[in-house]
C-alpha cells in the first residue's frame, strides 16, 4: 500500500542518515582510542620470596613484621605460642595497611575501624572478607613464602 | 517532540549567540579557498588535544625513563603506534597549513585596517605552533632530540646581550640534560597549549567581530564591474564545506600515519659525534640552509649571529607588515608588498627542498 | 520579630561556624597524620627461576616491527575511507539541499 504523503521529510531522512554516517565514524575512531585507554596489564608476582629464619628469630612473641611480596605489602605474625602466621596487610575494605594490636591480639586498620582476629578473620567494621593468606614452608635457614591466587580469599 | 537545542539555549542562553551566527555571511569569490585554512587549523588542533593527553597517559618525561616509555606506547600498548604517529603527522600537517594560512593572508593583506591585532595574534600563534612542534619531537629522548635540543637552543645562544639567558632557560641550565627534558616537556604539555588556546579565542573572536576581508582587488574589480560581492550564510552551507573539509584532513592524518608510522631513533650516547645528514625538522629547514650559506664572516661579525640579526629583522619586517603597508592601509592595490610577500613563499619552499637534499 | 536582629544572628553563626571549621582542619592536619609509626621490617629476596626473564627491554627492531604496514591496517585504512566517503557524499547531498532552500528564500524567514 502506497502512501500518500511519506512518514518522513525529505529532509529529516537525509539529516537522520547523516547522523549514522557520522556516529559509524565516532565509533570506529574511538574504537582506537579506547583500546589504548583501557589495556589491563596485569602486574607479575613472585613465584615465592624467601625470608631468613634468624630474623624472623629476633622478633618478640605476639608482634609482627612486614615484608614486600611483589607489589603486596604482607604481614608476618608471630603469636605468643610461637605461630607463624603469614597475611596481605592490605585491609580488604578499601586497601588501607593494618596494623597489629597486641594486647587485644587483632588486626585493626585505622581508616575505617575495620578489626580482624589473629587468624586474619574479619569481626568488625566493614571490611567484608578475611585477610588473605601466605603459604610458606621451612627450607633450611630459609623461610619460603608463597601465594596462592586461586585460593578462596586470595584475590587481592 | 522535544528541539534539544532550544531546550538547552534556553538554559544557557544560546539565543543571541545562535541568531549572530545565522547572521554569518561569508563572501564568495576566487579566493575564498584560503577562508578554510583556520577550519582547518582548529580540526587539527583538535586532533592534538585528543591524542596528546591519550600518550600522556604513557609518556614517561625523565631522561632515563622517556626512551623506553616511548618504545612501550610503540610495542605494547595497543593502537600506540596509531596514537602516537596520528599526533606527529597531525603535527606536521598542522605546521604545513599554518604556513598557508600565514602566506596566503600576507599576500591577500587580509592584515590590513582593522585586521592589525588580528594578524598580530596569528604571528604569535605560528611562533607557537612551530616552537610546539619543536618541543614535540625532542620529548621521546633519542638521539635525534639529542642533537635538535644542542643545536635548537645553542640558536638563541648567538643573539646579542641576551643570547646567554635565553639559552640558559630554554636549557634549564648550562648543558642539555635532564633539566632541559623537563623543561621541553613543561612547555609542550602545559605552558605552550595553554598560551596558544589562549591567544586563539582571542584571534577567533577578532575574526567573527570583522568578518572575513575580501582582498582589495576582488573589491576593485567588482566595483569595475558595478556588481555587488556574493555572499553566502556560514549557517549551514559553508559549515558543510567546513565538515567535509575536516573528515577529508582526518582521512589524510590517518592514511599517512598508517603507511608511515613514526619511527625511534637510537638512544642517546653522548660520545658518539653527529651522524652523517643531521638535520633539524622539516619545517626548520629553511633557517637552517640559510644560515649555511652565510659564511663564516661577515664584516667582522661572526655568521651565524650576522644570519640570526638578519632573519630576526625580516621576521619582525613581516610581523609589522600591517603597519608598514601604507597603500593597503588606504585599501589600494599594494603590489610591492604582494611581491615581498611572494618573494618569502619563494624563499622558503626553495630553502625548505634544497636544505631537505 | 523583629527585636531579634536576625542578619545580625546570621553574622555570628557563619563567622564562629567558619572559625571553627578552619581551627579544626589545621589542628587536624597539623596533628592527625604525622603520627610516627615505627614498623619493623623483614627483608624478603624474591626467589627467581632460570625461566624467569625479569623487565625486558624493548629493542629497536621490535619498535620498526611495530612500525611494519600489515595487511589488517590497510583494510582498516580503506574502511575508514570508505566511512568517510560515505559521510562527505551525504554531506554535499544536504548542503546542495540546503543552497536550494537559501536560493527559495527559506532560511531568510529563520530570522527573528
Amino acid at each position: 500500500m502506497k502512501l500518500k504523503e511519506s512518514l518522513l521529510s525529505r529532509r529529516w531522512f537525509l539529516t537522520g542518515l547523516i547522523g549514522g554516517a557520522l556516529t559509524a565514524l565516532t565509533v570506529y575512531v574511538a574504537n582506537p582510542v579506547v583500546r589504548f585507554l583501557f589495556h589491563k596489564k596485569k602486574l607479575p608476582l613472585p613465584k615465592a620470596v624467601k625470608i631468613a629464619i634468624a630474623d624472623i628469630d629476633k622478633m618478640l612473641p605476639n608482634s609482627v613484621s612486614y615484608f614486600r611480596y611483589g607489589y603486596i605489602p604482607a604481614v608476618l605474625l608471630k603469636t605468643a605460642e610461637g605461630d607463624l602466621r603469614i597475611f596481605s596487610a592490605k585491609c580488604t575494605h578499601l586497601d588501607c595497611n593494618v596494623q597489629y594490636k597486641p594486647k587485644s591480639k587483632k588486626f585493626y586498620c585505622a581508616c575505617h575501624d575495620g578489626y580482624f582476629n589473629d587468624l586474619g578473620v574479619n569481626i568488625q567494621g566493614p571490611p567484608p572478607r578475611p585477610l588473605p593468606e601466605f603459604d610458606m614452608k621451612i627450607e633450611g635457614e630459609q623461610l619460603i613464602v608463597s601465594f596462592d591466587e586461586k585460593k578462596e580469599n586470595n584475590h587481592v | 517532540m522535544i528541539n534539544v537545542i532550544d531546550e538547552i539555549s534556553q538554559r544557557i542562553g544560546l539565543g543571541s549567540i545562535l541568531s549572530l551566527a545565522r547572521k554569518k555571511m561569508v563572501p564568495q569569490h576566487r579566493h575564498t579557498i584560503w577562508y578554510y585554512m583556520g577550519g582547518m587549523l582548529l580540526f587539527l588542533l583538535l586532533i592534538q588535544l585528543v591524542t596528546g593527553p591519550l600518550l600522556l597517559f604513557f609518556y614517561k618525561p625523565s631522561a632515563d625513563a622517556a626512551y623506553q616509555s616511548v618504545k612501550e606506547i610503540m610495542v605494547n600498548v595497543p593502537y600506540g603506534w596509531l596514537i602516537r604517529s596520528v599526533h606527529h603527522w597531525s603535527s606536521n600537517i598542522m605546521i604545513v597549513v599554518v604556513f598557508v594560512h600565514f602566506f596566503s593572508t600576507l599576500i591577500v593583506k587580509a592584515y590590513r585596517k582593522p585586521r592589525e591585532i588580528t594578524w598580530l595574534t596569528g604571528m604569535l600563534m605560528l611562533l607557537l605552533v612551530l616552537f610546539l612542534g619543536y618541543s614535540g619531537y625532542v620529548l621521546p629522548f633519542d638521539e635525534r632530540a639529542f642533537f635538535a635540543l644542542n643545536v635548537g637552543t645553542e640558536i638563541p645562544g648567538a643573539i646579542p646581550v641576551v643570547g646567554e639567558y635565553a639559552m640558559e632557560f630554554l636549557r634549564g641550565g648550562a648543558t642539555v640534560g635532564a633539566h632541559t627534558l623537563n623543561r621541553f616537556f613543561a612547555m609542550h604539555v602545559g605552558i605552550l597549549p595553554l598560551a596558544l588556546l589562549i591567544v586563539i579565542g582571542v584571534h577567533v573572536l577578532l575574526v567573527q567581530l570583522h568578518g572575513m576581508s575580501v582582498p582589495v582587488s576582488v573589491e576593485k574589480e567588482m566595483e569595475k564591474k558595478k556588481k555587488k560581492i556574493p555572499y553566502k550564510p556560514m549557517f549551514p552551507h559553508l559549515l558543510w564545506h567546513d565538515v567535509v573539509n575536516c573528515l577529508i584532513l582526518l582521512g589524510v592524518v590517518v592514511t599517512l600515519a598508517v603507511l608511515m608510522p613514526s619511527g625511534l631513533d637510537p638512544d642517546i650516547d653522548f660520545l658518539k659525534p653527529a651522524p652523517d645528514g643531521v638535520k633539524p625538522d622539516w619545517f626548520f629547514l629553511w633557517v637552517y640552509q640559510i644560515l649555511k650559506w652565510i659564511p663564516t664572516y661577515v664584516m667582522g661579525i661572526e655568521g651565524e649571529i650576522f644570519g640570526i640579526v638578519v632573519l630576526s629583522m625580516a621576521a619582525g619586517f613581516i610581523a609589522f607588515v600591517p603597519f608598514v603597508d601604507w597603500k593597503s592601509q588606504k585599501n589600494e592595490l599594494s603590489p610591492i608588498f604582494t611581491f615581498i610577500g611572494v618573494i618569502s613563499l619563494i624563499v622558503f619552499v626553495v630553502c625548505t627542498v634544497i636544505g631537505y637534499l | 520579630m523583629s527585636r531579634f536582629n536576625i542578619p545580625g544572628f546570621i553574622k555570628l553563626f557563619s563567622v564562629t561556624f567558619l572559625f571553627l571549621m578552619v581551627s579544626f582542619i589545621t589542628i587536624g592536619t597539623l596533628t592527625g597524620f604525622c603520627t610516627e609509626q615505627e614498623i619493623s621490617t623483614l627483608e624478603a629476596v624474591e626467589v627467581k627461576d632460570d625461566t624467569d626473564e625479569g623487565p625486558v627491554e624493548i629493542t629497536l627492531s621490535e619498535v620498526n616491527n611495530a612500525r611494519e604496514v600489515s595487511r589488517i591496517r590497510v583494510y582498516g585504512l580503506i574502511a575508514l575511507w570508505a566511512i568517510i566517503v560515505l559521510c562527505v557524499y551525504l554531506v554535499n547531498l544536504q548542503r546542495k539541499d540546503d543552497e536550494r532552500l537559501y536560493q527559495d528564500g527559506y532560511y531568510s524567514k529563520d530570522d527573528e
